[in-house]
């Protein structure tokens, strides 16, 4: 008897595995691709490219599929699922992926943009002056902000996780009105237009930006593929293509830019241009800053080992 | 024999339904009363009445002076079921829940002796039997050293051997302790054994004697 | 102990092996099946260094301190609730509107109330504990009330006596039956919010733990609190609370 029931749960396991590893992408008569489509000015190529169907032209035969990805973990988590080919965030959470064995590599950059540490506090007028009780708002462990924030702290303390006590993770958004309410949160590290809107208010003023905890310039956005994707050669240069074209359509035609922006950002054209074309944005398809990102997060065990840029950079 | 309880003209109702009608009779001292019926007669609203739980009747129930040297209202009960008891509680807590003494007296303890409980004071009701349960009830009547007991079909869920103990303790302690007992039951061989004097509550409402 | 049955052993084990066959057979990246080795290795260097325990230690402080709250407004509200049919009918209604919601749905008004923090989440913890304690010793004591009221009146109790002797001591098997779903529901509302809100402090719990292990993509970090949650659940739930329960139920009834 006790025999039959350890059958029985055999042949359950062996279902429900078969049943997890069944999950092939069923064959599709159509070629997909599909690109996590993210909010922010320094998104912004992204949704020219959208509007103005590039890589549909580009690739009649393929079915174009954008999909909203909460965070950048949302974006790994989607890619390691098969279930993302494209995806555009900082360098940093790109590296932190690679280090884990993703498969996938840079492929252009998307913009290099301003982004600062804001406070609330008019006491708090450079890091020295930031307390053990002020919080400081930023999307999450890991990301650009952070490690933007902890090259700051490593060059004025000589500690990069000097801060990590007193971080508390939020979005964009909340962490902007969490720093407009003035409550528990003191600082936001953050990038536009929240960064923009932060700085129009009078009583919130920057400590520090994100050239300055760099010591120089980088690129904010890059764009990602996997490894599977590039392969597809007909497919990976309309990419590159597309994001090219985009990006060249936006330096060239600011009022048409501005009026497929408003579509998806609800300001003001005459703000939004503004902050498209007049606050040191740039889009550009370079790519610069890897190196110095992968040595500082070497050196402090944010990665496990180093990381040629020559193997990320496709 | 003297009266201890004089009821006159007693009426009961629930909502329009007449359970009690002008009832009249004398609880005598001493005696084992047998309050006789079936179920649903009446019998246990008669009895909340004279221990003095329920007040909302028509007539008159009358105490003779030395009743309430010890005692007040309501008189000592013992039911029928086990959740008279609290069953957290040990026999000896239970005993003494209702008054106001932390130990037993000497007498309390002669009484418990009497009662057969000595030996069970720490259990738990749980670890008592059935009719070991009843005369922890019927203990925690005596020790108010009242002068009238009333006990409400208080063997109904015992085993022959077992109620026919509890008959006799009863008799004993009506003797040994001069206790008045209203006793309720519809058997009518336990009535026969414990009465010196019967009341049939019938279910048109009346009691007679007989 | 946890009753060891061979059948569940077994299934345990075929669990195992088969996991470590996904992992084997490549179908799917380390970073979402990591082999058994380093989610094992994983978790007993995370035991050592202290993390895992300081994360258990701290989770479970905070779920007892939830707790405590829990009881104390519980018996609160079941005393309002008491005094008139009135006030017996508004704590219904009430905990009729509080309990069927989700703490994790109420904490961005609670994050405006109390700010981000330890408080917050205590107060989300609480009302994830509170309820289902309220409708608990709410049905024991009107269970004793229906049982015991007859012997309270009998023999004239005074007021005192059978607030403390029927109700207080007679409710400790509710309060006990309610603190063991109340644990588990502050258990599940406390990870969750900590791994919803990613909120940092000085200190921080297991949801925290599981929260850091996704963004820096340590899989087999993310496993080992897993498995460290799973455990203490099971301790808490099946060893302390049943045991506690088993003992009470003797005595009680």
């Amino acid at each position: 008897m006790k025999m039959k029931k350890l059958v029985a749960v055999m042949v359950m396991v062996a279902l429900m595995l078969m049943a997890v590893g069944c999950t092939e992408k069923v064959a599709e008569p159509q070629k997909k691709v599909v690109i996590a489509e993210q909010f922010g000015l320094a998104y912004a190529p992204l949704q020219i490219m959208k509007e103005n169907g590039y890589l549909d032209k580009a690739l009649p035969g393929y079915e174009i599929e954008w999909v909203k990805l909460g965070n950048t973990a949302a974006i790994r988590e989607a890619i390691l699922a098969d279930a993302l080919d494209v995806g555009f965030l900082g360098i940093p959470p790109f590296l932190i992926g690679y280090d884990n064995g993703m498969e996938w590599g840079i492929f252009t950059g998307l913009s290099s943009a301003p982004l600062g540490l804001v406070s609330n506090n008019p006491a708090i007028q450079t890091l020295e002056d930031i307390g053990r009780t002020d919080r400081i708002a930023l999307p999450q462990p890991g990301s650009i902000q952070h490690i933007l924030l902890s090259m700051a702290a490593e060059k004025t303390f000589g500690q990069a996780d000097y801060f990590d006590k007193q971080l508390v993770t939020m979005k964009h958004p909340d962490g902007m009105n969490a720093l407009l309410a003035g409550g528990d949160i003191s600082l936001h590290y953050t990038s536009p237009p929240f960064l923009f809107e932060e700085l129009k208010e009078e009583e919130l003023s920057l400590v520090v930006d994100g050239n300055q905890c760099f010591g120089g310039d980088f690129t904010f956005i890059v764009g990602m593929t996997t490894k599977d994707f590039k392969e597809d050669q007909v497919a990976y240069d309309a990419l590159v293509k597309a994001v090219e074209e985009a990006v060249q359509f936006m330096n060239e035609n600011p009022d048409e830019t501005v009026e497929l922006l408003s579509n998806y950002y609800d300001y003001d054209k005459d703000v939004l241009k503004n902050y498209v074309y007049e606050q040191n944005i740039r889009y550009t398809t370079d790519v610069s800053g890897v190196e110095t990102f992968v040595k500082f997060m070497v050196n402090n065990d944010l990665l496990k080992e180093s990381i040629e840029v020559d193997d990320v950079l496709w | 024999m003297t009266p201890i309880i004089s009821v006159k003209k007693l009426t009961k109702k629930y909502n329009e339904e007449v359970v009690l009608r002008d009832v009249n009779f004398e609880v005598m001292k001493g005696e084992i009363l047998v309050v006789l019926g079936d179920s649903g007669a009446g019998k246990t609203t008669l009895m909340s009445i004279l221990a003095g739980l329920d007040k909302a009747f028509e007539g008159v129930v009358s105490y003779s002076d030395d009743l309430f040297e010890n005692s007040k209202v309501p008189l000592p009960i013992v039911f029928q079921d086990f959740d008279q008891l609290l069953p957290w509680y040990s026999v000896e807590k239970n005993i003494l829940l209702p008054y106001d003494r932390k130990e037993f007296t000497d007498r309390d303890r002669e009484i418990l002796s009497f009662v057969g409980l000595d030996t069970h004071l720490h259990k738990q009701p749980h670890e008592l039997s059935g009719g070991m349960k009843q005369r922890t009830a019927i203990a925690r009547s005596l020790l108010s050293d009242g002068k009238v007991i009333f006990m409400d079909e208080p063997f109904g869920s015992l085993d022959t051997a077992r109620r026919q103990q509890l008959q006799q303790l009863i008799i004993e302690i009506n003797k040994k302790y001069v206790k008045t007992i209203v006793f309720i039951t519809h058997d009518l061989e336990e009535a026969q054994l414990l009465a010196h004097r019967t009341l049939v509550v019938g279910t048109d409402g009346t009691v007679k004697e007989v | 102990m946890v009753t060891l049955k061979w059948n569940r052993l077994i299934f345990i084990g075929l669990l195992l092996a088969g996991w470590q066959l996904l992992f084997i057979s490549g179908r799917y990246s380390p970073a979402l099946v990591p082999s058994l080795q380093s989610i094992g290795g994983t978790f007993t260097d995370e035991c050592l260094n202290g993390q895992l325990p300081k994360a258990v230690v701290y989770s479970i402080v905070a779920i007892f301190k939830g707790l405590l709250w829990s009881v104390a407004v519980s018996g609160i509200l079941v005393l309002i609730g008491s005094a008139t049919e009135w006030l017996d009918d508004l704590v219904e209604f009430v905990v009729s509107i509080a309990h069927p919601l989700p703490g994790i749905a109420i904490l961005p008004l609670v994050i405006l109330w109390f700010g981000i923090g330890e408080k917050a989440v205590l107060f989300v913890v609480i009302h994830s504990m509170l309820w289902p304690m309220v409708v608990t010793i709410k049905a024991e004591v009107k269970r004793l009330k229906n049982r015991y009221q007859r012997v309270s009146k009998a023999f004239n109790l005074s007021r005192f006596k059978t607030v403390v002797h029927i109700y207080l001591v007679g409710t400790v098997p509710g309060i006990i039956t309610g603190a063991k779903i109340a644990w588990s529901r502050g258990w599940r509302a406390f990870i969750s919010a900590e791994m919803v809100f990613g909120i940092v402090g000085q200190k921080s719990g297991l949801g925290w733990y599981l929260f850091e292990q996704r963004v820096y993509m340590n899989a087999a970090g993310l496993f080992s609190g897993l498995i460290a949650i799973i455990l203490c659940g099971v301790f808490i739930e099946q060893v302390i609370f049943n045991r506690l329960d088993a003992w009470v139920q003797l005595r009680w009834r």
